[in-house]
């Protein structure tokens, strides 16, 4: 099977390590810049003269009043939002809300494979867990 | 790497600061080729770039342009070459002066009032412009007062024409009415040491501006004088204390002696206009960047002991506590007499008042080089009216004429000394206003030709006084 070469990055996730680390793991890559993604305010790059219509800051649905149609329009905003990354070819997002907490796992698909986000949203903090799907 | 005047003036963009940066990473082997939108090292390359572009377009340019004369007046904030100016020539920037007039006050009750300076608020009705008294008095019952109002603010906008009908107080005092009328003169600008004084009556007709001028010293009936109008050449009056009607104009004027001292001393000069205005200072705007770096350039004159135009410009517009008034300026030699110098001054709002001209003779008296007899003098001014066919949607009429009596008026009172009025100019004004279809048969004081104001022997500058236009509606 042929490699597929994504680059290399700054390793961040939401905030720059102490010590700056080179990220090449495609799925890092990508499942990084997914969660940065998720916590940036539509639009705020534009202020850099960067990506004028990226971004979906998913703390904006904590404490929603959440009915199975705001649920499904959720993931279908964050998954539009993760399908704007030209490196994501498919992806599904299912989110769950519990004692306050929201949970967004995305399953999405690179070149070289499939990979799992999920985010654990509380008013002010995105926990991220990226792995390797099964 | 050495930048040039043209680079450093012109801003570098965000996308080739940003591709510079690629550049430079490229070379250091960074895989700028694969970063996405929201990777880390392209977001903060952005960031990078968007940071320079602000320090590129905010700072570099106008540093620059600031330390050039020519350059500084262009930039659009005028602090830059207002620091130039007071740093590299010691001219501090003209700024911004109140209006100052005289307003009456008539009383109808049977009560006088004791007014104290800051106590009322005159309100012209047509403009809105706001005056309070800087000096009080005591109105006595059916009585007059006349005091000293300022602007209040700074600014040209706060001329207000004589004799405006809708002035009232804000402040009001039962009984009294407030009015600003022109009189048929001026107060007389003296300038010199003679304790004399001149008396003027009769029946003034039409604008003018007399300057009488001390030919040999002596009392009323003794001293020589002449007199110029409008400019014109000083005509001999001999030695008598009164002439009535000075140039046929209905101007009387008998000179008076002083109560001490030698009443007309030789080279005294007298000045004033009929007919007179309420405005003793004319309000005026800080001065503009064009006007700053004209009088920047006029100051390499003052190191020489030659004289030039620009050194005649320069001391009038650097007069203290008048020059901001001084917004138009020519210097001429005059055509008869070889060693007078002409020096034509005018307001944002036309003629200066006759205490502002004094001030700026007695600036330049004493600096004049050689043999030089400068002479600071007003314009004449020329009522302008423009007339024509304008052809107008007619749900746009009322607005549209508006538009073009504030165009015109601007055009005229903007046209400077000695200009030129162009019917080009205004029908391209008459245009502008939406809503407006067509224009024919411009005049301008009845002539479908450009008017040109003045000559190199006479002085004028244009003042508006009607916009006569026949309006046809369409649609």
């Amino acid at each position: 099977m042929a490699t597929t070469f994504y680059g290399a990055d700054t390793g961040c996730l939401d905030d720059l390590p102490l010590i700056s680390t080179e990220v090449t793991d495609p799925g890092t890559l990508i499942g990084q810049r997914l969660a940065r993604r998720l916590q940036t305010a539509n639009g705020a790059l534009a202020f850099i003269n960067d990506d004028p219509d990226g971004g979906l800051d998913v703390r904006q649905y904590v404490n929603a009043r959440v009915t199975p149609n705001f649920r499904a329009q959720m993931e279908r905003e964050i998954q539009a939002e993760c399908l704007k990354d030209e490196e994501v070819q498919s992806c599904t997002v299912v989110a769950n809300f519990e004692q306050g907490v929201l949970t967004v796992t995305v399953s999405f698909t690179a070149a070289s494979g499939p990979f799992r986000l999920t985010l654990n949203v509380r008013d002010l903090t995105v926990d991220v867990l990226l792995e390797q799907a099964a | 790497m050495t930048a040039t005047l043209t680079e450093l003036l012109d801003p570098q963009t965000v996308v080739e600061l940003y591709a510079q940066l690629l550049g430079y990473y490229a070379a250091q082997g960074f895989p700028t080729q694969s970063w996405q939108p929201f990777g880390v090292d392209r977001t903060r390359t952005s960031a990078i770039a968007t940071v320079l572009q602000s320090i590129s377009a905010g700072y570099i340019p106008s540093i620059t342009a600031g330390g050039l004369l020519s350059y500084a007046a262009l930039l659009e904030n005028p602090g830059w070459l207002q620091l130039l100016s007071a740093n590299n020539y010691n001219l501090p920037v003209n700024e911004a002066s109140f209006t100052i007039g005289n307003i009456l006050l008539t009383n109808a009750s049977t009560s006088p009032y004791t007014i104290t300076a800051g106590q009322l608020i005159a309100v012209f009705g047509a403009s809105g412009n706001r005056y309070i008294n800087n000096t009080g008095g005591t109105l006595p019952a059916s009585g007059t007062l006349e005091l000293s109002f300022t602007a209040e603010n700074a600014g040209a906008s706060y001329n207000d024409p004589s004799s405006s009908g809708a002035l009232t107080l804000s402040t009001p005092l039962p009984g009294v009415t407030p009015s600003n009328p022109a009189g048929d003169y001026t107060d007389v600008a003296h300038v010199g040491a003679g304790t004399g004084t001149l008396t003027l009556t009769g029946t003034p007709v039409g604008n003018h501006q007399v300057l009488v001028s001390i030919t040999s010293t002596g009392a009323a009936g003794v001293a020589s004088w002449s007199y110029s109008i409008d400019g014109g050449n000083y005509v001999s009056a001999g030695s008598v204390d009164n002439i009535a009607s000075l140039g046929g104009y209905g101007i009387d004027v008998t000179l008076t002696d002083g109560g001490s001292g030698t009443s007309f001393v030789i080279g005294d000069t007298y000045l004033f206009y009929t007919p007179g205005s309420w405005i003793t200072t004319q309000g005026a705007n800080t001065e503009s960047p064009v006007a700053l770096s004209n009088r920047c350039r006029d100051r390499w004159s003052t190191l020489s002991n030659i004289s030039t135009t620009g050194y005649y410009e320069i001391l009038a517009t650097t007069t203290p506590n008048v020059g901001a008034q001084v917004t138009q300026v020519i210097v001429l030699p005059d055509a008869d007499i070889n060693n007078k110098v002409n020096i034509v001054v005018a307001g944002p709002e036309g003629v200066l008042p006759s205490g502002t001209i004094a001030d700026i003779q007695t600036f330049i008296d004493p600096r004049a080089i050689g043999t030089d007899f400068p002479t600071v003098l007003s314009p004449s001014e020329l009522d302008i009216t423009f007339a024509g066919t304008l052809t107008v949607s007619a749900a746009q009429l009322a607005a549209a004429q508006d538009a073009v009596e504030t165009a015109m008026n601007a055009y005229a009172n903007g046209s400077g000394i000695n200009g030129t009025l162009r019917i080009a100019q205004v029908t391209e004004y008459v245009m502008e206003p939406a809503g407006m279809i067509d224009a024919s048969g411009i005049t301008i004081n009845g002539v479908a030709a450009n008017l040109t104001l003045g000559s190199s022997t006479t002085f004028v500058v244009g003042r508006f006084l009607a916009a006569d236009f026949t309006w046809v509606t369409s649609g």
